[in-house]
């Protein structure tokens, strides 16, 4: 694989892979507090 | 009024907009435009639409829907003042007009499990099975008339059914197209595929049909400018989170998408350089690079152990991503007219009746197909442009504070979001200017890729929906007060 392809891979995948897990961590994590907010 | 059917629970929300979000527009339209417009280079765009373009309007839209409580015609009335109320019809149509012609997508993914249950799909071809089967004509268009059928009748049974059809669905057609991605990154010769991909050419950034591409790709894959996510937020919780599940969806938009090349597009390289020049299959224009998935999905599957199990398997799920995206174009079809004082049941006949017959050019002629792909996938430019324009007349920080920073939201925004959404019409007119003044073909309005063509339709379109907004608007707020 040429070395542009693989910084370009890498690149690409990390912004919507990473936006992808953050964003899903990030709600998760709500939810959790919202339920026990609710608890309380 | 009539009482709306709210979502059960976030899970619920997220995987019906993923569902529509992940379907067609990433496993069909995504590997063929980017192999078509570049590779590596329409990546650039592609991304830099997603912060600038998708996932804002997908917040507004959510926005919009969850604050007027109506489809997209009543929502700009009510937010923008009843004379502007057209814009939000022509959203809704600009959906429309993908929907005739998405339908008969939908039949091509049904017609496909068909003849991977019955071995058919691998007697030929790929391209030749995919000729034979549009040459036809009457199955198209049978296909086209079965996927609209059961749009309709899902649509008719209530949302409940999208929640409880998406939690097995999604993650069946994501985890299936893993397994496709992983057997075509090990294929012989796959790598030169993968290069194609991603080496960014720099000349490319030079072109404009790359980035008027990369944004409308964006668009019609993420939903943003569809009205869709608004149709689906007038059952949203009022305290549902906006941001958040805009990002979900775009970010899981576009990773199903990069998901896919990586499975179409190296599948081409390995096992079409044996017959011809790879970088031309993938960029051949015409039914080639409308059915590209379609040609080369069944040749890869043949090369995995069980792949007539796996291939059906796969085209199933397709099929229901498909319909799931297909029945929010229904559904928000018959918000509209619901609206207007129409019942659920009378509207979706109608929806229904007329998306099959104006679909039907499309199910029988791949050049009428292509036509309308062009028009109304570049129409979704419009549409945004007018959202944000809706945003943008009610004040944008008034908009926020009102909309979308309310009580239930996981993440607040700043002002910086008020400067992205006036960035919008920016990107549209420079877009805009750079198209029209480069393509020419202004007066040649019965080409399928020309500006003329673009101009007309849309054109007749925004006149027709002017000459009728104050009936339309008083039809809609009328239903309101019944």
């Amino acid at each position: 694989m040429n070395p542009s392809a693989i910084i370009m891979l890498v690149l690409m995948g990390g912004i919507v892979l990473g936006g992808l897990i953050l964003a899903l961590i990030t709600a998760m994590k709500r939810e959790k507090s919202k339920s026990a907010n609710n608890k309380g | 009024m009539e009482k709306k059917e709210l979502f059960t629970s976030r899970i619920g929300l997220l995987l019906a907009s993923l569902g529509m979000a992940v379907g067609t527009g990433n496993i069909w339209r995504f590997p063929r435009i980017i192999a078509k417009y570049g590779g590596g280079s329409f990546l650039i765009p592609w991304i830099i639409f997603l912060f600038l373009w998708s996932i804002p309007l997908l917040i507004l839209e959510f926005s919009l829907g969850k604050g007027a409580r109506k489809g997209t015609a009543g929502a700009f009335g009510a937010i923008m003042g009843k004379k502007f109320g057209w814009m939000g019809t022509y959203v809704g149509f600009c959906a429309m007009g993908i929907m005739f012609y998405y339908s008969v997508v939908t039949g091509w993914c049904i017609k496909y499990v068909t003849a991977s249950i019955t071995g058919k799909v691998f007697l030929q071809q790929g391209r030749e099975y995919w000729d034979s089967f549009i040459a036809t004509q009457y199955q198209p268009l049978f296909f086209h008339f079965c996927a609209m059928l059961i749009g309709s009748y899902i649509i008719y049974k209530g949302v409940r059914g999208i929640e409880k059809a998406n939690k097995f669905l999604i993650p069946s057609l994501f985890v299936l197209l893993l397994i496709a991605m992983v057997r075509s990154l090990t294929l012989p010769g796959a790598v030169e595929g993968v290069n194609y991909l991603f080496t960014p050419k720099l000349s490319e950034l030079f072109n404009y049909e790359v980035w008027l591409q990369a944004l409308t790709q964006s668009a019609w894959s993420t939903g943003a400018g569809w009205g869709l996510i608004l149709t689906y937020a007038v059952y949203m919780k009022q305290k549902e989170d906006i941001v958040l599940n805009s990002g979900i969806i775009g970010f899981g938009d576009y990773t199903v998408s990069l998901i896919a090349a990586l499975t179409i597009v190296p599948v081409v390289f390995a096992l079409g350089s044996a017959y011809a020049d790879p970088v031309q299959l993938v960029q051949e224009p015409g039914p080639a690079n409308t059915g590209l998935t379609f040609i080369w999905i069944p040749q890869l599957f043949n090369q995995i152990a069980g792949g007539r199990f796996f291939l059906t398997l796969f085209f199933l799920a397709l099929s229901f991503a498909a319909v799931s995206s297909l029945i929010s174009m229904i559904e928000l079809t018959t918000r509209i007219f619901m609206d207007m004082g129409l019942t659920r049941k009378k509207a979706i006949i109608m929806v229904g009746s007329v998306a099959f017959v104006l679909g039907v050019p499309s199910a029988l002629s791949m050049g009428f197909f292509e036509n309308q792909d062009w028009v109304w996938s570049l129409g979704l430019m419009l549409s945004g442009f007018f959202i944000a324009l809706a945003a943008i007349k009610y004040g944008v920080k008034r908009f926020r504070e009102n909309f979308i920073n309310l009580e239930g939201n996981d993440i607040n925004l700043g002002r910086f979001f008020d400067v992205i959404v006036f960035l919008i019409p920016v990107q549209f007119v420079v877009l805009i200017w750079w198209w029209f003044s480069q393509a020419g073909g202004w007066t040649d309005i019965f080409s399928s890729f020309s500006v003329g063509t673009c101009l007309l339709q849309w054109g007749l379109a925004i006149i027709i929906f002017i000459a009728i907004n104050k009936w339309l608007m008083n039809q809609t707020f009328e239903g309101e007060t019944q």
